[in-house]
């Protein structure tokens, strides 16, 4: 997976920053920032409000170009990629999950899960085929001819994460994907998450929710543009589910 | 836990003490694994002896217990009580009021220590929760947890940012 | 209230600045429209009976009587006259045919006393109850500007008269040693008031430009007299000029000689044919009647006629588009923001308040521009110069024209915000917010048939096919836009076919009616191409807006600006693509209706399909340039202006 040596991380930043306005009005989106994100690593990013969390995730996916820094992905630079070559990699490298689902009202899910497949060329047979596939994967192939409007919350979020997930991308970069959805359509969109990681692919999630960062290997807190604190989480093999909150009957 | 919950169990149908275990498991998932054969028996006998439940005739699978009628009206009683568990915060803040006025430690470094313990449990019980198929009682039971983790969370989120500004104070 | 009302203002305004693009095609829409009705009314007011102005402004003969045998001019007697000559539809007698008549040889050579006196008998004949004239005619040969034409001068006095007195469009009426021309001759020759022309070589100074219901205009102001040695004068173009009678007199020669002229005015308008019948003895008189004259110049009229009717249908059809693209166009939009508004707790009132003021303000504001281009424009069309022999320039915007554009630029308003208004108010709040697409019945197999084309069709197509109100707006503004191209074009391929007025002695270079026609005919083309081509740019960027959403969507996901200017292009050439094809059958068939079943010349199957393919590229491109626009920005501002 990774073309430049195993230790290479999938993702390298190095003084990332993003300045809007100018003058008075200068906002430091995202300040200074050096991350590295192995292939297979799930990462969480936490932080409040306007602290530059989806600053920062968009520059990861080429959505945005950073004003200064530099940031590798898969060992290719990417801050100096031509629009073209952004497009390129916003389409088959990375994989974006949108609090807002961000899905086309005019297309149905299946049409909606196909877009990422039709647009790099692949035939529309073969898009279809694979994105009934992911429909499935995310237990909503009865649902593929409907309208993203005539979708629960929950059910949006899972198409488009199975859009995301459509053209096989190195990375996904998910913003905030609980943050119109209840508990239980939580649940269902973090055993999803769980599964592709388990599978080996690579997240960076944006939450205010600590139970998805929880499920993370790494979790950063972020505070105006700038990583303050990160906790590398480890264990969660249920060892001592147990003893932590097992339940004894008085004797 | 009390013993009146095995009492309760036993509402349903006369049950042996391992049939008991099997429903108790069930419903507390991996959270009852903790929980040994020892405490069932030693309940039983318990509840025995103060004449709430009496035991039938020995079956196959060894002894089958049944209510009495006081053991029933004691369920009815233990169910109709009001009572939950007080939210037990006050030592943690003492801790954190304590360190900072006699100076022995950063309140922050301990709520970040607490944080990191807290996130760890979350990941643990939200990777169990995760596990339980759809519509579980014990996945429920996990859910409880989950959301309690989470609000200790965002108390601790709340205590940092205090605890900052008093130190800029 | 003045809270509220400071809330609306300040809502209208922030809508405006985030908006500053759609604020300013609206009003170009509006502006575009206006400009149209103007056009249309002004036009309404030229095709309204222009004869009957002119003779009621003129006092117009019922009939205008000549002799047809020449009087001998002073000092040369003896020539016979042995023709006379009418003018296409000129009648000898009451014979009342169109076209050439050459009335049978004049019985010898009359007296002056003979002719006056049998022209004085009809002045007291029953039913005539007014008259001017005799008045003396001859037949200089005029040169002016280096052409030489066949005039017709008619001695006047410099009084007025009590029938038959040509109004004065330019300069004075006739003075002593001065000639007056005839508008549409004066025009056609290039003359102005102060120029000299030269009869028969004498050289006269032009006091004056006039118009009059007693003849048709130049190139038919023939009028029926014998002149033996210029053989086929009738069907020569000849030019009225008035003059004095003593230099009217002076200009016959012993070839040309002298004749008279007679207007009568019956009791009874109607009864000229009878009248006619009545006394035409033999063929020593030649009558016409205000119904001959009528007659040639609506023959004469008849292309311009045609094309202004089909122009102003036309205008009209293209109004209707751009309104319905202005009401219709961003209705998704519109509703989705009264949803927004309702949500953050507004009344509906409220909401309605503010959208029908920011319309409002837009609307009268394209109107003000519509009608300032639709003034300066219209004088072009109505007022076409010469051969509209009976227009005497009535003012092309007239104050009720004003009220009832106004009027309609508020209705537009109100239409605009009424209807998404109601449709926010019976619709919940979120399902404003959302504005979804429809939901689609069934796989419908057009879609199912897609699957095989390339990606950047299918998205366009699936595009498209989820908006159908959309879709039909771009079919009906692309068919109407055709429609128009193609009866223009038809009109001018009718015209460059009509025969040319044959050479001859007396060269005229081309019909300066069908000149005119051509004339206006071209500012109409060019009025109603650039009312197309600002339809095309409007329904383009509506389209473009509603799919503003989708297209970033698509750029998100790593879709190339090619990839999304041909998603948005194809979503509207397919709709466009059918409206390309109905527009020349409704094109064509339009000129018929219009020409009243006369034969439609078809343009060539090569221009058609220029225009065709001419007006879809134009639509691919105009659309390609919102998506490079966009282009340049980075995807994310597409999604986010959804949710601010
Ligand atoms: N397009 C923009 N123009 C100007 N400022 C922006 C823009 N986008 C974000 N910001 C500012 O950058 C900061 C970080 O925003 P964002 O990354 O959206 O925060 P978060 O996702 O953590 O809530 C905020 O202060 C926000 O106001
Ligand atoms: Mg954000």
């Amino acid at each position: 997976m990774n073309s430049n040596g195993a230790d290479f991380p999938l993702v390298r930043a190095r003084g990332l920053r993003k300045e809007y306005g100018s003058g008075e009005g200068l906002v430091r989106a995202v300040d200074e920032i050096d991350l590295d994100v192995a292939t297979g690593e799930a990462v969480a990013i936490m932080g409040p409000s306007g602290c530059g969390k989806s600053t920062l995730l968009h520059l990861l996916g080429g959505l945005d170009r950073p004003t200064a820094g530099e940031l590798w992905l898969a060992g290719r630079r990417v801050e100096k990629l031509s629009e073209r070559g952004l497009a390129q990699l916003r389409r088959l490298d990375v994989g974006f999950v949108f609090q807002a689902f961000h899905l086309i009202d005019e297309l149905t899910a299946q049409e909606n899960v196909e877009l990422p497949a039709l647009l790099a060329g692949r035939s529309p047979r073969q898009a279809r085929r694979s994105a009934r596939e992911l429909l499935e994967q995310v237990g909503l192939a009865d649902r593929a001819d409907h309208l993203p409007s005539a979708l629960s919350g929950g059910q949006r979020q899972r198409v488009a994460v199975a859009r995301a997930l459509a053209n096989e991308p190195k990375l996904v970069l998910a913003d905030e994907p609980t943050g119109n959805l209840d508990s239980a359509a939580t649940l269902e969109l973090l055993r999803l998450f769980d599964a592709l990681h388990a599978a080996g692919l690579t997240l960076v999630v944006v939450t205010h929710d600590e139970r998805i960062a929880a499920t993370a290997d790494r979790m950063i807190s972020m505070r105006d543009g700038a990583f303050v604190d990160e906790t590398r989480l480890v264990g969660g093999s249920r060892g001592q589910l147990g003893s932590l909150f097992g339940v004894e009957l008085e004797v | 836990m009390q013993q009146e919950v095995v009492l309760a169990l036993l509402a349903k149908e006369p049950s042996t003490g391992s049939r008991l275990r099997a429903r108790l498991n069930e419903a507390l998932g991996p959270l009852g694994e903790a929980m040994n054969d020892g405490q069932i028996y030693v309940n039983l006998s318990r509840l025995e002896r103060a004449g709430l439940i009496v035991r039938q005739a020995s079956g196959a699978l060894g002894k089958v217990y049944e209510l009495t009628p006081a053991g029933a009206e004691r369920v009815a009683e233990w169910l109709s009580e009001v009572s939950w568990p007080k939210p037990d915060l006050a030592e943690f803040h003492l801790k954190l009021v304590a360190a900072a006025q006699a100076r022995l430690a950063d309140p922050i470094t301990i709520v970040d220590t607490q944080r990191r313990e807290l996130l760890r449990r979350l990941r643990e019980v939200g990777r169990a929760a995760m596990a339980e198929p759809e519509g579980s009682h014990a996945g429920l039971l996990l859910e409880g947890i989950v959301l309690r983790l989470q609000a200790d969370l965002r108390w601790l989120e709340a205590c940092e940012g205090a605890w900052t500004d008093r130190r800029h104070r | 209230m003045l809270g509220r009302t400071l809330l609306v203002l300040r809502l209208v305004a922030a809508s405006l600045r985030r908006r500053p693009v759609e604020a300013v095609v609206t009003v170009v829409a509006i502006a575009a429209t206006t400009t149209t009705l103007t056009l249309g009314l002004a036009l309404h007011g030229v095709t309204d009976h222009p004869y009957e102005t002119t003779r009621a402004m003129t006092s117009g003969p019922d009939i205008v009587v000549m002799p047809t045998t020449a009087s001998p001019a002073s000092g040369s007697s003896g020539s016979s006259g042995p023709s006379g000559s009418s003018g296409p539809s000129g009648s000898s007698g009451s014979s009342g045919s169109s076209g050439p008549t050459i009335s049978g040889p004049g019985t010898g050579s009359g007296s002056h006393v003979n002719l006056l006196a049998s022209l004085d008998g009809l002045i007291h004949a029953p039913g005539v109850v007014a008259h001017s004239g005799p008045y003396p005619v001859s037949y200089p040969t005029m040169r002016v500007n280096g052409s030489k034409v066949l005039a017709v001068a008619e001695g006047r006095t410099t009084r007025g008269a009590k029938v038959d007195q040509p109004y004065v469009t330019a300069g004075t009426w006739v003075r002593a040693g001065g000639v007056v021309i005839e508008r549409s001759f004066a025009e056609e020759l290039n003359i102005g008031v102060g120029d000299r022309v030269t009869l028969d070589g004498r050289s006269f100074p032009v006091v004056g430009i006039a118009v009059t219901a007693a003849v048709p205009p130049y190139p038919y102001t023939v009028t029926g007299v014998a002149i033996d040695n210029l053989n086929n004068v009738w069907s020569q173009a000849t030019g009225l000029i008035w003059t004095t009678k003593p230099i009217a007199r002076s200009l016959a020669t012993s070839s040309v000689p002298l004749s008279y002229m007679l207007n009568l005015k019956l009791a009874n308008p109607q009864h000229a044919s009878a009248f006619i019948a009545a006394h035409s003895d033999g063929n020593s008189l030649y009558f016409e009647s205000w119904q001959d004259v009528r007659r040639v110049e609506s023959q004469q009229m008849l292309p311009f006629q045609r094309g202004l009717l089909i122009g102003s249908a036309l205008l009209d059809l293209l109004a209707i588009a751009s309104l319905a693209v202005i009401v219709g166009g961003r209705l998704a939009e519109r509703t989705r923001r009264v949803g927004l508004l309702k949500a953050v707790g507004a009344t509906p009132r409220l909401v309605a308040g503010a959208l029908l003021f920011e319309y409002l303000t837009l609307a009268l504001l394209g109107a003000a521009l519509g009608l300032l281009v639709g003034w300066l424009v219209a004088p072009l069309i109505a007022n076409p110069g010469a051969g509209l022999v009976g227009s005497v320039g009535a003012p092309p915007v007239t104050l009720s024209d004003v009220g009832w554009i106004v009027g309609l630029a508020i209705a537009v308003a109100g239409l605009a915000a009424w209807i998404p208004s109601v449709r926010a108010a019976r619709t919940s709040t979120t399902s404003a917010l959302a504005d979804s697409a429809r939901i689609p019945k069934r796989r419908p197999l057009l879609i199912e048939a897609a699957s095989h084309l390339p990606m950047q069709l299918l998205l366009g197509l699936r595009l498209a096919a989820r908006r159908p109100r959309r879709m039909v707006l771009t079919l009906v503004s692309v068919t109407i836009t055709m429609t128009t191209i193609v009866a223009v074009l038809a009109i001018h391929a009718h015209e460059s076919q009509a025969a040319p007025i044959p050479a001859s002695v007396f060269a005229i270079p081309v019909n300066p009616n069908t000149r005119n026609t051509d004339a206006v005919l071209l500012v109409l083309t060019v009025v109603l191409v650039f009312l197309s081509i600002v339809n095309a740019v409007v329904i383009t960027w509506a389209t473009s807006v509603d799919s503003r959403q989708p297209l970033g969507i698509a750029r998100a996901l790593g879709a190339t600006t090619r990839q999304v200017s041909a998603g948005l292009s194809t979503a509207l050439l397919i709709p466009s693509l059918p409206g390309v094809i109905a527009g020349i059958p409704l094109g064509l068939l339009l000129v018929k209706a219009a020409g009243h079943g006369s034969n439609v010349t078809v343009p060539s199957a090569l221009w058609l399909a220029a225009v065709s393919v001419g007006i879809l590229l134009a639509i691919g491109g105009l659309s390609s340039i919102p998506a490079r626009i966009q282009a340049r920005r980075s995807p994310l501002d597409a999604l986010q202006s959804e949710f601010t």
